[in-house]
């Protein structure tokens, strides 16, 4: 019993991961041709390093709905840069700041004014997709091979993506990051109860604004990865994949009413839902299928992460936060 | 309160005086007020466009100004029927004399088509078609099979250079938008017909549910989509040998996930091709790396001076919508039929032509 409980979310996630891919492996011959593997990580590392910003808001018990748009946002001046022949040097820090900047926009609305956060990113989602059709008339097109550069050009040996490096780098620093600084801490006590964080002179404001900025940075590089990928950017590049993100981190375990969840965990939910469109394709099934199998995996985990939530409860009535970390 | 409903009747009686005032200018002045909207603005196509519409405004105009030039319509993200709504409600109020307008919505648009045509404005539809009630001319740049045609001959010729052929057929794979666009479902029907033809019975669309994408019209979700198809390529038979997009989206994402494959598929053994402008494939055309050799589109810019050669020539009663044909400057001659007017054949344009286009 006491071992079953022990078994995290993390794992079983894994486990299911594994089980995919191994079912894959058996049904799909070409599935694991490097291409499909190299396309797919690509993938995989967009939704990825916008999923652990994304996780990071929602440990604080916040939500950002804008992100889908903040990366369009972000995508579109990053290219109009590009049309002046700026390389990923200058794009990818101009993105970040970028992104850090509207995020916390965001932020302020939250913490100065109290504003709930699912009210406050709807408005700044309008607000971000509004402002980009005054800028621009739809799309900038006919971006030089300089702004291309990491999507066409940078494999490392030859074959890995540059943006399953900047992936991999920006996961382990996220995985150190959330095991060992104190800051991270902060941040699961305030998901837990922001009163009591308060209480023990945490700057509830001050940590909420410094997660929102570092989860703008992190949409900043995914909003670079997705830009970079073709020499046309639009408008809507990012209309949507704010839903994504929160499922990535959803799936991973992490809990919606704040303070508990790793990144690991989303590290496998991205993982998931980057496999399912091409998986389901290679299957030979309807494209119309993957969506819905997409919602039944959710639903499926939620469901799991609520029960055990559940029994987390009737085994100790007390467990605020302690466990999560 | 009271003061800024004041402030608000003086703004709109000032505004609409001012409204008044260039409208009763203008119209004193004898010129034609031509006024043209895309199903949205800011992509090469239309931009194309304009600028054919531009060149025979200004050859109209090379004597004497009679032609006065507006043009407008919804941003991408917002081609709504309501915002082209919203704008032509504008230009009636204007009293345009000529109003062109490719149309996101047939039906729904019509209502407020044939209200203009009552106030003797005349309607003309380019690009895509609104009820035949309510426009006097339809300019069409290429009739479906035509663009069909132009698609598979365009692959199947490439592919016959890299060996293929009826004694060595292909599989087909197609990147559309959403399952409910209505240009290109007409599009992979008259495509299934020709596969159907001896002519082009060798190249197969194997298992529709997974090798015709809908990633609707985002574009990410087009590269996405589009690069899992890429990884699908090669010679093998239960790989895919060529990639037809079907969008002006679809066709330049499967150059760019060719460039950005990490083991590309041998460009010897496989055909990239789509229907898109000049300028999206370019780059890829140009690259011998690339597979995607050609592309297919009709001129966007002849379109565009045909449209507004229709539209003055309408007005000025030189023809009618039951005219046998007319005459359009540089373009020349075409036929009247069933009030529209064909442009052309689709255009297939590869590294030998593919500089002679600016769009």
């Amino acid at each position: 019993m006491k071992q079953k409980i022990h078994f995290s979310a993390e794992a079983y996630l894994g486990l299911f991961l594994l089980g995919i891919l191994v079912l894959l492996a058996i049904f799909t011959p070409g599935f694991f041709a490097t291409n499909n593997v190299m396309s797919m990580l690509n993938r995989f590392s967009y939704i990825l390093i916008a999923a652990i910003g994304m996780n990071l808001i929602i440990l604080t018990s916040n939500i950002d709905v804008s992100a889908g748009n903040l990366i369009s946002v972000v995508c579109l001046t990053i290219a109009a840069l590009g049309k002046l022949n700026a390389g990923l040097p200058i794009l990818l820090p101009v993105a970040m700041v970028m992104g850090a900047l509207l995020s916390l926009i965001n932020a302020l609305f939250i913490t100065k004014f109290r504003i709930p956060a699912i009210v406050a990113t709807l408005a700044t989602a309008q607000l971000f997709s509004g402002v980009l059709p005054l800028i621009v008339e739809g799309s900038l097109y006919d971006l030089p091979r300089s702004f291309t550069w990491l999507a066409f050009e940078a494999k490392f040996l030859g074959v890995i993506p540059g943006s399953v490096l900047i992936m991999i780098v920006i996961t382990i620093i996220a995985l150190l990051f959330m095991k060992y600084s104190r800051f991270s801490k902060k941040i699961y006590a305030i998901g837990n109860n922001a009163e009591a964080a308060r209480l023990t002179g945490i700057n509830v404001n001050k940590v909420v604004l410094v997660a929102y900025a570092i989860a703008g940075a992190l949409f900043g590089v995914s909003a670079t990865i997705i830009a970079t990928a073709s020499q046309r950017v639009t408008t809507t590049m990012g209309t949507g994949l704010e839903m994504t993100f929160i499922a990535a981190v959803v799936l991973g375990g992490t809990s919606v009413a704040g303070g508990s969840g790793k990144v690991l965990g989303t590290v496998f939910g991205a993982a998931v839902l980057s496999v399912i469109a091409p998986a389901v394709n290679y299957l030979g099934i309807s494209s119309d299928w993957s969506d819905a199998i997409m919602g039944a995996i959710i639903i499926f985990a939620v469901i799991v992460s609520a029960l055990r939530l559940e029994g987390r409860k009737q085994a100790a009535p007390a467990a605020t936060g302690g466990a999560s970390l | 309160m009271k003061k800024g409903l004041g402030a608000v009747l003086v703004l709109f009686v000032v505004c609409s005086a001012i409204v008044f005032a260039g409208g009763g200018s203008d119209s004193s002045s004898g010129t034609l007020k031509i006024a043209m909207m895309p199903k949205f603005k800011g992509e090469n196509y239309f931009d194309a466009v304009k600028i054919g519409a531009q060149e025979a405004v200004d050859e109209l105009n090379k004597s004497e100004k009679v032609v006065d030039f507006l043009y407008d319509g919804p941003s991408q993200d917002q081609a709504t029927n309501q915002k082209q709504v919203d704008i032509l409600e504008g230009w009636i109020a204007q009293k345009v004399n000529v109003i062109l307008v490719s149309p996101n919505d047939p039906t729904a648009i019509a209502p407020t088509l044939k209200k203009a045509q009552s106030r003797g404005i005349k309607v003309l539809t380019f690009d895509a078609d609104a009820q035949a009630d309510a426009r006097d001319l339809f300019i069409n740049q290429a009739v479906s099979s035509g663009i069909a045609l132009g698609l598979v001959k365009s692959a199947a010729d490439n592919l016959k250079l890299k060996g293929y052929g009826p004694s060595a057929p292909v599989n087909v794979a197609l990147v559309s938008s959403a399952k409910t666009d209505a240009n290109q479902q007409e599009w992979l029907a008259e495509i299934k017909k020709l596969l159907a033809t001896s002519d082009y019975n060798w190249l197969k669309i194997k298992n529709e549910d997974s090798d015709v994408y809908y990633p609707g019209p985002d574009e990410t979700a087009t590269q996405a989509q589009s690069g899992t198809l890429i990884g699908r390529l090669g010679p093998g038979a239960d790989q895919i040998q060529v990639a037809i997009g079907l969008t002006s989206m679809a066709a330049p994402a499967l150059g760019s996930q060719y460039e950005a494959a990490s083991v590309k598929p041998d460009v010897t053994k496989t055909v990239i091709t789509g229907l898109a402008t000049p300028n999206a494939l370019k780059s890829y055309i140009k690259s011998s790396s690339n597979p995607l050799d050609a592309g297919v589109l009709w001129s966007c810019m002849d379109l565009g001076y045909l449209a507004i050669q229709s539209g003055y020539q309408l007005a000025k009663g030189t023809i009618t919508g039951s005219s046998a044909s007319l005459t359009a400057g540089r373009i020349g001659q075409r036929d009247i039929s069933n009030k529209t007017i064909i442009l052309g054949p689709a255009l297939i344009f590869d590294k030998n032509n593919v500089d002679q286009y600016n769009y």
